[in-house]
């Protein structure tokens, strides 16, 4: 059986840059790495530590992320649309996971950056997708999935082929260093021609800015007496 | 030799490491490249220009005509130079525009470094260099005889037969793991920048230029306050580059902060118009170095050479201000020399002296030598930024006010105003600007 962690999918916001006319400008026109690829990686390798982890990105360049966090080999997709709709990103990842074979398990990203392709790429498969994903443990033919619930987290028991969406709650401890990354980029990648279905396209009705929060200000002509104003005005926002 | 990872690392993938490790890999060596930032260039701001000859150099002897040189990422051809003198409501610009200026190996570009960089890094690795980004090296790898033979980065040590230090001006490889001396606050300016969008268009129009070309100025006075510094400016494809550079220790002295002259300078009547109807979709800030050759470390070591803003290899003239073309030209000497050293099987700093005799015999190190007295001539003519733009205000008016009193002769108007400088001092201070430049 294979798992598969993808990675490197998604255009990063930050390099969005919006103009005053509404007009959008892409200062990177590419996937980045995304806050919880790493996790996502992770997940796939503890999910199924004896089977075959494949990482699967639509990054060209450096495509050795998840190979130098223990990937044996990487699938790259070419011919996406990186700014394509979330539905044709997602039909052109469930191809390649299908042309995969015996994959028992697709582990991406839960991204803010791109936060409906995780469940449309479980609809594509046809498999069920958990969001909010923390950790998974294999207990024999059964997947137990740790995910956030409310303020805890719930353990959901899986069995059969599943998507799993992983939020990674921290910046990853342990970065590969050169040796892994320059081992890594040594395993096999195979570049493929991605394939997209036949989907259909969502439009975008509008946007709306967020209610502007009014300003505090606080006269710092004592500023014991403004200290204090902050600390008061920090915790009742919830911040302190 | 004993057996290494690579033959070379390079520390750094600005201009001078992406040149040295392209340069080495082109004469065949294994290279890697470790860069801090998560992207070449994600670290470097500079205004900026290159003046192209020293790329041009590179590329003639080594890409085999694989580059295209339309095909490299620059913004726009510079082929106006103004320069400006600023009091707190005037301006005085002279600009300058020939033939000359645009001519190959000539010419000069400005360049945003994000995205310069990223196609230096490309074009290195293209040639075979291994590139891995988002690692900062901690330190150098040295034997018993101390001779640099790696780099180490967390817990991982990677080995090479030379290492090209060129992490840039903030580089503290060289002071901590070659003993280079820290530099002083008079020697090491803060720079800040800031990017405005514009159409294309508007540029031209508000520059006089032609498509595809651009302008640069620099300007001293009132835009840091009096203190010594400049203002810069440059035009790039759709937007401007706007900036300051001011020395840490006037920074130090000064009753306000960067960011208020920064502030009072894009509000100044000679520059508010050029970024009209702007948006302002960049900052930045950067140390530069501006002590000039008496700045610049000891750059052979046993097996270790040290490149570009590393070596503080920067000339900031008042008139011209050059980095990028020393780094290039230091990479590629240094990469030459590697190559040359592991072959011979001497990487000692005696085997890798062909690197300073290539920089002595360039303009990399003469230039900075001919202009050598020039920094510290700047840092001790503060009438330059505060009495000599008032000085330039009172003479334009008295050349170009017509108020509809009777005239008095040009030197009548024109003597009250040197004189009150003091006219032997004026001389004095001008004649020493002139002699070291």
């Amino acid at each position: 059986m294979t798992s598969i962690a993808i990675f490197k999918w998604a255009m990063n916001p930050h390099d969005e840059r919006v103009g005053s006319d509404g007009q959008i400008k892409w200062l990177a026109e590419r996937p980045e790495v995304g806050d919880d690829d790493y996790a996502a990686v992770q997940v796939a390798r503890d999910a199924a530590p004896d089977d075959e982890l494949v990482g699967l990105t639509m990054a060209s360049g450096d495509t050795a992320f998840a190979a130098a966090r223990g990937a044996e080999r990487t699938v790259a997709l070419q011919g996406v649309d990186i700014l394509a709709q979330p539905t044709e990103v997602a039909s052109a990842l469930a191809n390649a996971v299908k042309a995969m074979g015996d994959v028992s398990l697709v582990s991406i990203g839960d991204s803010a950056w791109s936060p409906m392709v995780p469940s449309l790429l479980a609809a594509q498969l046809g498999w069920p997708c958990i969001l909010a994903v923390d950790a998974v443990r294999p207990e024999g033919d059964t997947l137990v999935v740790t995910r956030r619930f409310g303020a805890g987290t719930q353990d959901v028991a899986v069995t059969g082929p599943v998507v799993l969406a992983v939020a990674a709650r921290r910046e990853e401890g342990a970065k590969p260093g050169m040796r892994q990354v320059l081992q890594a980029r040594k395993r096999p990648v195979d570049t493929v021609t991605a394939s997209i279905g036949d989907v259909p396209t969502l439009e975008a009705a509008g946007l709306r800015e967020p209610t502007a929060q009014a300003s505090k200000l606080f006269d710092g002509a004592d500023p014991a007496a403004a200290a204090a104003q902050l600390v008061s005005a920090l915790q009742s926002e919830g911040v302190l | 030799m004993e057996e290494r990872d690579f033959d070379i690392i390079v520390i750094g993938c600005g201009c001078a490491g992406a040149i040295a490790a392209y340069v080495a890999a082109k004469k065949g060596k294994s290279v890697l490249v470790v860069e801090r930032g998560d992207f070449a260039g994600a670290k470097n701001m500079t205004g900026g220009r290159l003046y192209a000859h020293s790329l041009r150099s590179v590329l003639d002897a080594y890409s085999d005509g694989e580059i295209d040189w339309g095909s490299i990422p620059f913004e726009r051809k510079i082929t106006h130079e103004r320069i400006a003198f600023m009091d707190i409501a005037s301006a005085m610009t002279v600009d300058f525009t020939s033939e000359e200026l645009g001519r190959e190996y000539c010419d000069s570009y400005s360049v945003l470094r994000g995205t310069f960089d990223q196609w230096l890094a490309k074009t290195a690795e293209e040639a075979g260099c291994e590139v891995i980004c988002g690692i900062a090296v901690e330190a150098l790898l040295r034997d018993d005889s101390g001779c640099v033979y790696g780099i180490r980065a967390g817990e991982d040590e990677i080995t090479a037969q030379v290492v090209i230090l060129s992490e840039g001006a903030n580089s503290l490889l060289t002071e901590r793991c070659l003993g280079a001396p820290r530099p002083k606050p008079s020697q090491m300016a803060v720079g800040i920048k800031e990017v405005f969008e514009l159409p294309a268009s508007t540029i031209e129009d508000r520059f006089l230029c032609a498509p595809d070309e651009g302008a640069a100025m620099l300007v001293v006075g009132d835009c840091t306050h009096g203190y010594t510094g400049g203002g810069f400016l440059y035009t790039n494809k759709d937007s401007i580059s706007l900036g300051l550079v001011a020395t840490i220790e006037h920074l130090q002295e000064a009753d306000t902060t960067i960011y208020q002259m920064m502030d009072d300078f894009k509000k100044h009547p000679a520059v508010a118009p050029i970024i009209r109807d702007a948006a302002m979709v960049e900052h930045s800030g950067h140390m530069v170095s501006e002590g000039g050759y008496d700045m610049v470390p000891e750059y052979v070591h046993d097996g270790c050479l040290v490149a570009g803003d590393a070596a503080m290899l920067c000339m900031n003239l008042g008139y011209q201000v050059r980095g990028m073309d020393l780094a290039i030209s230091s990479g590629r000497f240094a990469a030459e020399a590697a190559c040359a050293a592991i072959d011979a099987g001497d990487v000692s700093a005696s085997g890798l002296a062909a690197y300073r005799t290539a920089m002595e015999e360039s303009f990399v190190i003469q230039d900075l030598k001919t202009y050598r007295r020039w920094p510290q001539t700047m840092d001790k003519w503060t009438r330059m930024f505060t009495e000599y733009p008032t000085m330039v205000r009172e003479a334009m008016n008295a050349v170009f006010v017509v108020d509809g009193e009777p005239g008095i002769p040009l030197r009548k108007r024109l003597w009250p105003i040197a004189k009150k400088r003091g006219v032997f001092k004026l001389i004095k201070e001008v004649g020493g600007a002139l002699r070291a430049l």
